[in-house]
């Protein structure tokens, strides 16, 4: 059985003045599972709806319509108190590990207070027995941890606090979005490989949300590339990264600056002026920069195709 | 030609917490010589003082932060200029129009109530005396026109701008005045990387047509790959290595910049990758000799006891390690 499955999942916005009001469909009819044990990144364009799509698996926004499965069963129409069980399941991790912690708290009174309030220990010492385990999951030690506010972390012992504070109710799913995209890359990978020991000695699936496809290539399992509020391609990682058919999946990875000075970027790209122009347009919303752009795109919304194991959005596999 | 120098920098955070005195040494003894025509990029681990840096380097600081010692020296029209020996008048002076500065989440620069014309219209007001309502918006047009954005962006809000055409007028705005030095704080950190692309291009489209510099801070060392001529990296608040950027990549010789080279991830490889052990030591409270010790898996009794100093050691390559010194590296 999947773990969660997002079902035609669709978000609209309405933005202007009462005179022009623009309507932005910033997730539009997003379909995608996740496997017990299993790490799947979101990918795409600043804009393009994934902070949207945690949002709503989170229960912290309404979907406009789909639905979302947990272990089968439906869970974006919830009460209060199914939603608060819920979210002992599935955790969230955010960008700025600064902002998740105030500066003037103690950063362990975090840890008491969920522990507590979740009824996940009734004593103390049950409770830092708890905190004790987390923390070694991440990899920071409780004396070192104990007593102290946030400043006194640097921001990737911090975001490693904030996963292990994630971890407390036992989650089967933890939604990353771009818990890498503030630390320098060797923060990164401790972060990722963090990931990687969760699902494999705990079977802890994570969505994980970036811009860094470098990382996505080395921690997921499958990938999701989103444009404009769409999945435009869907597959294995190794797949949809090292070989992309939709031709908006190929800019991207061709734009993945490589650490290499020999490989300097040589021709020019092509950036959308204003946000709201591709979200209105007919058809495709990538052909107005499509180099391999056809008629047919111009008129009507291209559905999935399937190619080698892998779903694209794009008349040329038609 | 060098155009910006520090000389012994010091800048550091001064708090009081109740009663109680502590310093964040978040630049210490920095010696950095910036040269016309060049893209200079800095790179470090995050909290390391990248930030604190530039601040410093734009001479405009604010509390808690100080200098506490050393120098900035701009160079300007063939002579120097001690800049904190200057007064707050004179230094204003150069603001902009000598240095410009686009700070980190620099996505919030332009007033979001303002037009992008009448943002430009302001900037420059204040800085060019006797120039009519008209003048003004013709100096923003042909400025946008020249670095190729589309005119249409004039009228509209911030908020009707993409993230990444936003960062892009951003830096417009940073330049208009021809800056002889640009100074970028993580320019495209939240952009997906086709945006990311348009941005850095951009940037050195500025910088290859007025031949000025930019001082680029960025964690992606594959941006640093793609547009930097020089780097330096930067650890708990001191320059451990600076070469060229080929060098850089292809001899890294401080232990630190071995890791951050040899962890980036690569596509058509998921083999296991290490990032440096142990964690960055607090700026408030450094360990003895070299910043890096309790983490270096090369230590040896030297590095426990003496700060390691910036040394030359052939093809403009400096490094900061007792282990490069005594040549057992
Ligand atoms: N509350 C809101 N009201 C109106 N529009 C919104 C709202 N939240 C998001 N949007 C719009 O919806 C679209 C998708 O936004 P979202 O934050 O989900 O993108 P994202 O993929 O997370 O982008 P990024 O990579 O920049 O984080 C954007 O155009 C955004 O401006
Ligand atoms: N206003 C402030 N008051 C006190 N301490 C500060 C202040 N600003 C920064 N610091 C501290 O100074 C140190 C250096 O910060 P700085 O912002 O220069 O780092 P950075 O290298 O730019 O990091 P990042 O990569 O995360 O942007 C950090 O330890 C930070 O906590
Ligand atoms: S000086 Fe010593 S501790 Fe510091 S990086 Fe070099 S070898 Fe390692
Ligand atoms: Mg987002
Ligand atoms: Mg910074």
């Amino acid at each position: 059985m999947n773990l969660l499955e997002v079902r035609n999942l669709s978000k609209i916005y309405h933005i202007g003045s009462i005179f022009s009001r623009i309507k932005i469909v910033a997730v539009d009819k997003v379909s995608f599972e996740i496997k017990e044990a299993e790490i799947f990144t979101l990918a795409g364009e600043s804009g393009c709806g994934k902070t949207t799509t945690a949002k709503i698996i989170l229960g912290f926004e309404e979907p406009t319509s789909g639905e979302i499965h947990y272990r089968g069963r439906r869970v974006d129409n919830l009460n209060h108190k199914d939603r608060r069980e819920l979210l002992r399941q599935i955790q969230a991790v955010f960008q700025n590990p600064f902002s998740t912690f105030n500066p003037l708290r103690k950063v362990d009174s975090y840890f008491y207070d969920t522990i507590f309030n979740l009824g996940l220990a009734d004593t103390r010492e049950k409770a830092v027995e708890i905190i004790k385990e987390k923390l070694a999951a991440v990899g920071i030690a409780f004396e070192e941890f104990s007593e102290k506010y946030p400043s006194e972390f640097s921001g990737g012992q911090l975001q490693r606090i904030s996963i292990a504070r994630a971890l407390l109710s036992n989650p089967s799913l933890l939604v990353a979005d771009e818990p890498v995209s503030m630390v320098d890359a060797s923060l990164r990978m401790s972060i990722v490989n963090l990931f990687k020991d969760l699902k494999e000695k705990y079977g802890v699936s994570v969505l994980y949300i970036t811009h860094d496809l470098t990382t996505a290539y080395y921690v997921s399992d499958r990938v999701a590339i989103m444009f404009r509020g769409n999945i435009v391609e869907i597959g294995p990682a190794e797949k949809v990264l090292t070989s992309p058919k939709h031709p908006y999946t190929q800019l991207l990875r061709d734009s993945v600056p490589e650490a290499d000075p020999k490989k300097r970027w040589k021709e020019v790209v092509k950036l959308a002026d204003v946000e709201h122009e591709e979200y209105l347009r007919q058809g495709c919303k990538f052909a107005g920069r499509c180099p391999k752009v056809m008629d047919v795109c111009k008129k009507e919304v291209p559905p999935y195709f399937d190619v080698d194991g892998v779903k694209v959005m794009c008349f040329l596999y038609r | 030609m060098e155009v910006v120098k520090t000389e012994s920098l010091k800048s550091y955070y001064i708090l009081d917490i109740y009663g109680k005195k502590r310093v964040i040494k978040a630049v210490d003894e920095v010696d950095l010589t910036f040269e016309e025509n060049q893209i200079y990029g800095i790179a470090g681990e995050s909290g390391c003082g990248k930030s604190t840096l530039l601040k410093a380097l734009f001479a405009a600081i604010e509390p808690p932060q100080r200098i506490v010692g050393g120098k900035v020296l701009y160079y300007v029209d063939g002579k120097s200029y001690d800049v904190y020996s200057l007064s707050e008048e004179e230094r204003r002076k150069f603001r902009w129009n000598f240095i410009s500065y686009v700070p980190q989440g620099s996505m919030s620069v332009l007033n979001p109530v303002l037009k992008i014309k009448d943002s430009f219209k302001d900037f420059i007001e204040s800085h060019v005396k006797g120039k009519t309502k008209k003048e003004l918006y013709e100096i923003a047009k042909q400025h946008i026109e020249k670095l190729g954005l589309p005119l249409k962006i004039l009228n509209a809000y911030p908020h009707q701008l993409s993230g990444g055409m936003r960062q892009r007028v951003t830096i417009a705005l940073a330049t208009v005045l021809s800056p002889k030095v640009i100074i970028a704080d993580e320019p495209t950190t939240a952009l997906d990387v086709v945006t990311q692309r348009g941005v850095i291009q951009l940037l050195k489209e500025i910088q290859q047509a007025s031949k000025n510099t930019i001082i680029l801070v960025t964690h992606d060392m594959g941006v640093h790959a793609n547009i930097s001529d020089k780097i330096a990296i930067m650890y708990a608040g001191k320059i451990i290595e600076e070469a060229k950027t080929e060098e850089i990549f292809d001899n890294p010789m401080h232990p630190y910049t071995k890791y951050l080279i040899h962890s980036l991830p690569k596509f058509g490889d998921k083999e296991r990758r290490e990032s440096a052990p142990g964690s960055p030591p607090s700026l408030a409270d450094l360990p003895p000799g070299c910043a890096f010790h309790p983490r270096c898996p090369y230590a040896f009794d030297r590095c426990k006891r003496e700060v390691p100093v910036l040394k030359d050691y052939g093809r403009a390559h400096r490094v900061a390690c007792w282990l490069v010194e005594e040549g057992r590296g």
